[in-house]
């Protein structure tokens, strides 16, 4: 917490950047902008430290005697996987690279928001006891979470989409 | 930018400098008054309590970038951050880390390792108590949900950027018994936090969490400075309304 010459070169660098926001001196601005370009920079190290950190931290789960994380191997493995295809179609530019990874990443994203619909739905059916929606709105407001998953089971009671939980009709009711 | 403009600028800043100087002091001879927030109170207490329990208090970043308009929220968490590790300083588990941007993550293992230093933390600290959870809201999400399950958690404080990824933490943490402080600073994760029952800080509150738990003079004057140039605000408006009736401008 006490480290003088860094809180102080970071204190020389806030004063600068905030004196030439305010007083357009072309010399100050040079340094200014020099000044940002290497914070930006250096941002960019720290996300490559800090995934290092975060893989670091799943090898750590998976070494673990007690409790070992299985689902870390899925973390670090899906890295892996990634990286690598990133290495053969030609980094994270490449058009074909970005279809790749998003096609992966959104219906995933998408299927993780959805475990939680459960509960929204029974929220949305007491909504639509309470405000006096429509069924037609309600409806579409359940479906956008639905629709997010795709082999939808319910996380917690285990039912499928086409079946009604307990739940859901105790809410609604 | 105008040079009236830049005048302004700097005068809003002066003032506020001015004024958390003088509440600083202030402070330092009695404690300054803050109003009272259920939230809060119900932090500190659970941080005591998580001691007492021997479990652990997880701190969560959000994905703020400390380029934009977020850096404030992840300064703001640095600094709670700090005073939960000095609080917790006697618990078998210190507290843990999350976040998804690299620069907070490494702002809390620099942290920790203060804290370490400074005789705060007994565990060792390693890359599981301060890490990188995803680069991406879900990844993000999905990896803050392990500290709940996994790692001997009774509280998690959530701030900075939040968006509806916040909606599978604030979940998992109802299913999981962990209680949560929702402080996001985005207007999704407001709107999010609300849906379900969880201690939570709307607007400006956030950014009051530190000099709630009495981290210093500077936040509580921090408070009563932006309350000050709120009314001095306020009177400037009146001020040019009155003026402009009666056919004068001062701009």
């Amino acid at each position: 917490m006490k480290a003088p010459l860094t809180t102080l070169i970071a204190i020389i660098c806030g004063l600068i950047v905030f004196s030439a926001y305010f007083r357009p001196f072309a010399p100050l601005q040079n340094v200014s902008h020099l000044i940002i370009n290497w914070a930006v920079t250096l941002s960019g190290v720290a996300m490559l430290v800090a995934i290092i950190s975060l893989l670091s931290a799943h090898w750590q789960k998976i070494r673990q005697k007690r409790s070992s994380d299985r689902y870390s191997i899925l973390v670090i493995f899906g890295f892996s996987l990634v990286f690598l295809i990133g290495l053969v179609f030609g980094g994270p530019g490449n058009e074909d690279y970005q279809k790749v990874v998003t096609h992966i990443i959104f219906p995933v994203e998408a299927g993780l928001m959805g475990i939680s619909h459960r509960s929204d739905c029974c929220r949305f059916s007491f909504i639509s006891g309470q405000s006096g929606l429509d069924d037609h709105r309600i409806w579409n407001i359940n479906y956008s979470f639905f629709a997010s998953q795709q082999w939808s089971v319910h996380y917690r009671c285990g039912y499928s989409i086409d079946q009604e939980c307990s739940g859901c009709i105790t809410a609604s009711a | 930018m105008t040079s009236l403009d830049s005048l302004i600028g700097l005068v809003i800043i002066g003032l506020t400098t001015a004024f958390m100087l003088v509440f600083t002091l202030q402070d330092r001879k009695s404690r300054l008054p803050l109003r009272r927030i259920l939230a809060m109170e119900r932090l500190a207490r659970a941080i005591g309590l998580s001691v007492e329990d021997g479990r652990r208090i997880h701190v969560t970043f959000g994905r703020g970038n400390f380029f934009n308009s977020h850096a404030a929220s992840t300064l703001t968490n640095t600094a709670l951050l700090k005073e939960v590790l000095k609080r917790t300083s006697g618990s078998d588990r210190p507290p843990a880390i999350s976040s998804g941007d690299g620069i907070s993550t490494l702002l809390a293992v620099d942290g920790l390792n203060s804290a370490q230093h400074a005789g705060f933390a007994s565990e060792r600290v390693d890359a599981r108590r301060g890490r990188l959870t995803g680069v991406t809201p879900m990844s993000y999400a999905a990896g803050a949900l392990s500290a709940l399950h996994y790692e001997q958690t009774s509280m998690m404080v959530a701030g900075g950027m939040l968006g509806a990824e916040l909606q599978l933490i604030l979940d998992t943490a109802e299913d999981e018994s962990v209680k949560i402080l929702a402080a996001p600073d985005s207007p999704v994760g407001q709107a999010v936090s609300f849906d379900i029952p969880v201690d939570m800080l709307i607007g400006e509150e956030i950014f009051a969490l530190p000099g709630y738990l009495n981290a210093g003079s500077m936040y509580s004057a921090s408070l009563l400075a932006e309350d000050s140039l709120r009314w001095l605000l306020i009177v400037f408006i009146l001020l040019g309304a009155a003026l402009r009736s009666i056919g004068l401008s001062i701009l």
